[in-house]
């Protein structure tokens, strides 16, 4: 009697919520039969600064420096949404140049979180030399921002209207410069995600999700593209500078964590084939136009491409200086499911990876993972996790 | 495809359930539609393959005040387009937008129930899955209720928040000061 009670039972493992993975907070409940996961839950929140909320209180240029802080990664996605929005409510024409020049910050910006990305990937597999590489490598591009933009990150590239930073011949050269480098080191990584047994050990055939699913789910960005889909904004409907600097779209067939690694290694050539194009072809002519204080009345939407997949604004304004509605929904929200779905199936060890593989963004989504075992919550740190993940695989 | 056949193809699907329509801007269609015929609508348009469930956005929509003048409100309510169905007092209420894009087209599917006090929406969680993350944001943020939605819980406000404080209602200016 006693036997068959505990039989019923299920094991939830909870973990986090500091630092489920990106160091971020999050927090996650894993239901799991024996080392077999058969149910995951998310519980986002716990860095929810209420930001559309904020929004409705402030001008629009205070308003885009807002957004921007959504997240320290991928900043200048959502200052572009932002901006981009209200320049269309306001019916602004923003001048060709400033337009490439945030393709070139964007691009840039990928860059970074793709190898900021990388790196916790491998971290998450044990493979701390890489994440080492990946990391130090990384800084190449951080500078690059930093020069170009003055801040490491929330760099502040856009204005409404516009952007704020030119380029010079010097910096043209410096940034040239950087991404020789990085495109010798990303054949580097290329070589070693495809070919290192250990990384392909972690990665192949683990938690593949087929072009329907992926459909059915709702899947975004590299996330998607990694299971075949032709989604990308900036290809699908192009903004910003996308138009006359077109994207190439890189996916992959596997659907498993090795293709979303494959297709963001080699979204980094990418980037970097549109950075040296766009310094090539900079149009020349002003860099901001003049932006009005107040917005007429009117709904637009924003869709702009971020690292993680497509960021979706929509604004209301009721004709005075402040937004009367901005509704922001960002990648990681869509991507939740995709793991939550590819999760069951999969031992708990392979959970950082699997995790870490849609390059989730707490701050975006805003949000630790729960294993729930024998009905009592066993709480695990992420740090636990991923060691009992690396040990398991030893 | 040609982008205005697309919107043609999806208005003609939604004109069944089609209480007006207008084409904000070019790559932006709204259409209007009772709560009632919400699921028929998403069903139609999953089964064309039109596009994916990319947000649901709330709005909280202040009543518009008995102060001012019938004829404003009229043509304020006549810039909606909604004139047909709204009457000219109207006490707060939310409209509840979800956006479907497809390429670099979005459909938005306007849904205007008539109170705050009587403003469930049904869910589309069966039919687009990631629409259980979105519902879980619309109830807590705003009070619309999503009936049927498969995890009620709270997705983003902390434990300790509480219970029928909506902070997206734009009646909501922060909570009382703590002792």
């Amino acid at each position: 009697m006693e036997q068959s009670v505990q039989a019923n039972k299920k094991f939830i493992v909870p973990i986090g919520p500091q630092h489920p993975a990106l160091k971020e907070p999050g927090h996650f409940e894993f239901t799991v039969d024996g080392e077999i996961v058969t149910g995951a839950t998310v519980r986002l929140g716990y860095v929810h600064r209420g930001i559309e909320k904020g929004c409705e209180d402030r001008n629009y240029a205070q308003g885009m420096y807002l957004t921007e802080r959504i997240c320290g990664i991928c900043s200048h996605v959502h200052a572009t949404a932002f901006a981009l929005a209200a320049e269309q409510l306001a019916h602004v024409n923003v001048p060709p140049r400033a337009q490439a020049i945030r393709v070139l910050v964007a691009e840039l910006e990928r860059i970074h979180s793709h190898m900021l990305w990388l790196g916790v990937q491998a971290h998450e597999g044990g493979f701390d030399t890489l994440f080492m590489y990946t990391w130090r490598d990384r800084e190449t591009v951080m500078d690059l921002l930093e020069t170009l933009t003055g801040n490491r990150v929330n760099y502040s590239a856009n204005v409404l209207g516009g952007v704020k930073c030119d380029i010079t011949d010097e910096l043209a050269s410096a940034i040239h410069k950087g991404v020789d480098f990085l495109e010798q080191r990303t054949h580097y990584y290329l070589n070693i995600v495809t070919n290192d047994e250990t990384f392909l050990g972690r990665t192949r055939d683990v938690g593949t999700m087929t072009p329907e699913q992926a459909i059915r789910i709702g899947a975004i960005g590299p996330t998607a593209r990694a299971s075949g889909l032709q989604r990308d904004v900036r290809i699908n409907a192009p903004y910003a500078g996308y138009v006359d600097f077109p994207v190439q779209i890189v996916t992959a067939q596997g659907g498993d964590l090795l293709s979303r690694t494959i297709v963001r290694v080699n979204e980094l050539f990418e980037s970097i084939r549109l950075i040296r194009l766009v310094l090539e072809k900079l149009p020349p002519g002003e860099i901001a136009a003049r932006m009005p204080r107040r917005v007429p009345e009117g709904a637009t939407v924003s869709r702009v491409e971020a690292p993680r997949g497509e960021v979706f604004y929509y604004m209301k304004s009721d004709g005075s200086d402040k937004p009367e509605r901005v509704k922001v929904r960002t990648p990681s929200m869509c991507n939740w499911g995709t793991v939550m779905a590819t999760a069951v199936g999969h031992k708990l060890a392979d959970m950082p990876m699997l995790l870490a593989g849609i390059d989730p963004c707490f701050s975006c989504s805003d949000r630790s993972v729960v294993v729930v075992r024998n009905d009592e919550p066993q709480a695990m740190t992420w740090e636990a996790l991923r060691q009992y993940g690396i040990g398991y695989y030893k | 495809m040609d982008p205005i056949n697309r919107f043609e193809e999806v208005s003609s699907a939604l004109a069944p359930w089609t209480r007006w329509s207008k084409l904000v801007q070019s790559n932006m269609l709204e259409v209007s539609v009772s709560r009632n015929h919400l699921l028929q609508c998403a069903e139609a348009l999953r089964t064309m393959g039109w596009g994916y469930l990319s947000a649901i956005t709330g709005m909280h929509i202040p009543g518009v005040e008995n102060t001012t003048s019938v004829e404003k409100q009229w043509s304020r309510l006549d810039q909606e387009g909604e004139l047909s169905y709204r009457p000219p007092f109207t006490g707060d209420s939310f409209i509840v937008l979800y956006h479907f894009c497809e390429g670099d087209q979005v459909l938005n599917l306007r849904v205007h129930p008539p109170s705050l006090e009587d403003s469930n929406v049904p869910t589309l969680s069966h039919l687009y899955p990631v629409a259980s993350i979105y519902e879980r944001e619309l109830q807590e943020m705003f009070g619309v209720l999503v009936d049927g939605t498969p995890d009620p819980s709270r997705l983003l406000l902390p434990e300790d928040w509480p219970d029928g404080v909506y902070p997206l209602r734009k009646d909501f200016k922060g909570l009382p000061a703590e002792d």
